[in-house]
């Protein structure tokens, strides 16, 4: 505008008697308040609706978990569902089978009305405990102990296990769920020292087993228990126990590895160079590995065909009774095989070719050729050679190593011993006890982290071990490479990727469960008799 | 402003001392008095400390709310309109960090993310409009020669036109009874009518007078020239009434347009901002007596 603009004065005078009432209402402005009041009229019937309607889909934060999923079915018109959620919770159905609401009215007389008493409540104290939804739990979810005797507050079952937050939403538990104690250095000391008043055996010594044959590490608590303070897996999480006290293998088999997986002079296997998992074969779930049995995976190799001129005549293993039985028979036993040639048709060209055969066995034992005793002490002599010498054809003449039978002696591998108070050689075979899980409060999924990683990448040491008594389990530092902020399992660092918090509940451990000895432990004790 | 901030802060310290005190240094961690018991609660908002922050929004949702109750009701000793909005807006601008703790940054249900979703809205159309009152009145101060009251423009526009149609009806009126004293004279006159029936008139008359050619102030002026060269002098003085007829209609125009956007944004603010103040309220029932 090129025209100067007069002062209010001058404006007013312009329009002095040219202006109508001053309440006079404009349009915009009637149509302001109409479309408040439509707004505010539409939201009175939309809380309405939703009260009388649709409170779940409103008020729900998110949808229920696979496992409570039938909850929310009971909200959608199905009888039947309706009938069968109903009944399991005590005629409650839908957000109530969880929620109970407050009663808002009914106070007796002389005490506050109720809504006040809400109100002064949540303020002092906050939002209501979860105890009213735990019980809401507990009608289907069996009661147990919440993880170790000496925690110091049970934590609800929702402060876990978050419900609404999905289909998996239930079992993903934070660190923060595991931090809130462990990183809490007064809480962790206060667990330390209700756990020194504790008797050892009300802790849960035993791991959930994936199968109740599984033999498992199991090492006594620390003195203080598990109450170092830490924030996550990657930082502060102390060593695994094995490793932080140097634990042997006590296995009593021998075994190099490095021999069987370095040499060059072991022939290939029928399924082709002999590596990690020719022996260690997972389990069909994919987590731990089968057990290794001498069948399996050591007799491909280690043949038990102990006379060459008879390669199917093998000795047993697994009992050493039923070898020396085996071995005191021996005549008999070739006898039998005798029997089962076409050729042999008389009772005296059998007993003939089994003293044949027993002497040509013992001439191939070459501290044994020299030697013309009775039968008998023949094959006691045949039985220490069996049970006590390593590689007892080494020194045999006429028998190279392409030649010799292929048995190498029970003491090639085994811990052999003589009787004691046995006059004659009588060997005790000592039970091999081969661990199958090393970490037992951790679980594990070998099949997972094979899509990653090759064996020797985590289990590094395992190509340079020579002794059985090495433990080959890769160290906390090899797991945080990938399970940590940085790494490529990041997402996978939580406590609960590894940990149970609740205590086993398996009635199958339960024997296991009040026990002071580990299994490995009992198995020794009780199973290392003679065999 | 100042109270705002030390609120903001005061809010921020005490909120991270209770949730996440492992971001605090040890010596700024709040004292024990004001930290609450530990609680297996994810949601800050059911907390004692949280359902304060709750409060003290839905109170200042209520402060804000009866603005228009005090701007109704002048006479009320209760402080001017201008502290009240003064304090509509600082209060208000105050409950953004305080509903974002209270809802500990999540949006949870349909119901508080409608809430959210609500309050996000009723804010950005607030700042909105204070930017725009900010300052659209000195873009209004330097391009209006004079301002009108909002409400008056109707009846200006109105006596805009009867003051058109009174000089149509006089000029109709010379045009027929004086046509015998010079004929020069009445066609001059039946100009000038025919001007203001056919030009005139449906501009001051219309809605929206942009679409018509006086709505532009150089097509205007270029009209009233040549219209000057058609009249003689007597009638010089009627064309510079027109003129100004239509400059003042073109003021409130232009003044009707700011206006517009300077309280357009009250129609998304107001109306939703009630509907928030009831969602809130029944947000605040449900969930301290539900849960």
């Amino acid at each position: 505008m090129d025209e100067e603009r007069g002062t209010q004065r001058e404006i007013a005078k312009t329009y002095r008697d040219r202006v109508q009432s001053r309440f006079t209402r404009s349009v915009w402005r009637s149509a302001r308040f109409l479309l408040t009041v439509v707004l505010f009229a539409g939201g009175v019937v939309a809380i309405y609706y939703c009260e009388k309607e649709k409170p779940q889909e409103f008020f729900n934060p998110g949808p229920l978990s696979r496992s409570h999923a039938h909850l929310q079915d009971a909200i959608a018109p199905r009888p039947f569902t309706k009938a069968v959620v109903r009944s399991a919770f005590g005629g409650k159905q839908g957000c109530t089978s969880c929620h109970v609401p407050e009663r808002l009215t009914s106070s007796s007389p002389g005490q506050p009305p109720v809504f006040f008493h809400v109100l002064n409540e949540r303020f002092k104290n906050g939002a209501p405990s979860f105890a009213r939804i735990d019980r809401a739990c507990e009608q289907c979810h069996q009661q147990h102990d919440f993880h170790e005797p000496n925690v110091i507050t049970n934590r609800s079952c929702s402060a876990c296990h978050r419900e609404h937050q999905g289909l998996d939403g239930l079992m993903r538990i934070a660190n923060l769920d595991c931090a809130s104690c462990h990183n809490n250095s007064a809480i962790m000391q206060a667990s330390a020292e209700r756990g020194k008043q504790l008797p050892r055996d009300r802790f849960h010594l035993n791991p959930r087993l994936v199968n109740f044959r599984q033999i498992v590490l199991q090492l006594p608590r620390p003195a203080d228990g598990y109450t170092k303070t830490f924030a996550s897996f990657s930082e502060g999480h102390p060593p695994f126990q094995l490793q932080r006290e140097n634990v042997h293998d006590n296995n009593v088999l021998r075994f190099n590895h490095a021999r069987h997986l370095n040499s060059s002079d072991i022939p290939p296997t029928k399924a082709g160079k002999l590596d990690c998992n020719y022996c260690h074969q997972l389990e069909p779930n994919g987590r731990y590995m089968q057990p290794i049995s001498f069948e399996a995976h050591c007799q491909e190799c280690h043949s038990l065909q102990f006379d060459v001129r008879n390669p199917d005549f093998q000795l047993p293993h697994g009992d050493a009774q039923l070898a020396r039985t085996f071995l005191r028979t021996l005549p008999a036993q070739y006898g039998e095989l005798a029997r089962r040639k076409p050729d042999m048709t008389n009772e005296s060209q059998v007993n003939q070719f089994a003293a044949q055969q027993v002497k040509g066995l013992l001439s191939q034992f070459a501290p044994y050729e020299e030697r013309h005793r009775s039968q008998y002490d023949n094959v006691e002599a045949l039985e220490r050679a069996v049970f006590f010498t390593v590689d007892p054809y080494k020194a045999a003449k006429g028998f190279d190593s392409a030649t010799r039978a292929k048995f190498t002696g029970c003491a090639f591998c085994h811990e052999v011993k003589q009787a004691a108070g046995a006059s004659y050689p009588s060997a005790e075979i000592t039970k091999p006890v081969m661990i199958e899980r090393w970490l037992p409060h951790a679980s594990f999924s070998h099949a997972k982290h094979a899509l990653v990683a090759s064996c020797r990448e985590c289990h590094v040491a395992a190509a340079s071990s020579r002794s059985t008594s090495d433990v080959l389990i890769p160290p906390k530092e090899s797991c945080v490479r990938c399970h940590s902020a940085g790494g490529i399992a990041r997402k996978a660092s939580e406590c609960a990727t590894c940990h149970l918090y609740h205590s086993p509940d398996q009635p199958g451990t339960s024997a296991m469960t009040g026990s002071t000895i580990s299994f490995k432990q009992m198995l020794l004790n009780l199973n290392a008799g003679v065999h | 402003m100042i109270f705002v901030v030390l609120a903001t802060v005061a809010a921020f310290w005490i909120y991270l001392g209770n949730f996440q005190p492992e971001l605090l240094p040890a010596t700024f961690r709040p004292q024990p008095s004001l930290l609450q018991n530990p609680s297996d609660h994810r949601s800050p908002g059911g907390t004692p400390f949280g359902l304060v922050l709750g409060t003290i929004s839905l109170g200042i949702f209520v402060f804000a709310a009866l603005l228009g109750v005090r701007k109704k009701l002048p006479f009320l000793p209760v402080g001017n309109v201008q502290r009240w909005l003064r304090g509509h807006i600082w209060l208000t601008l105050l409950t953004i960090p305080l509903v974002l703790l209270h809802s500990g940054f999540r949006l949870g249900a349909p119901m508080t993310t409608t809430l959210m979703v609500l309050y996000a809205i009723v804010m950005v159309s607030g700042i909105y409009g204070l930017m725009l009152q900010h300052k659209l009145p000195t873009i209004m101060k330097e391009s209006l020669s004079a301002e009108i009251v909002f409400e008056q423009i109707p009846n200006v526009r109105a006596q805009l036109c009867v003051a058109a149609e009174k000089l149509h009806r006089s000029l109709k009126q010379q045009a027929t009874s004086g046509s015998a004293m010079v004929a020069t004279d009445v066609s001059q006159e039946e100009v000038l009518a025919g001007f203001i029936e056919q030009r005139l008139l449906p501009y001051l008359r219309a809605g929206r007078g942009e679409k018509y050619r006086l709505g532009h102030a150089r097509e205007a002026d270029d009209i009233f020239r040549h219209l000057k060269f058609r009249v003689d002098e007597v009638y010089q003085a009627r064309v510079d009434e027109m003129r100004r007829w239509c400059d003042e209609r073109r003021l409130t125009d232009t003044q009707l347009r700011m206006q517009h956007w300077l309280h357009g944004w009250l129609f998304v603010h107001v109306p939703l901002s009630f509907l928030l103040l009831l969602m809130t309220v029944w947000h605040a029932f449900v969930t301290l007596f539900r849960y």
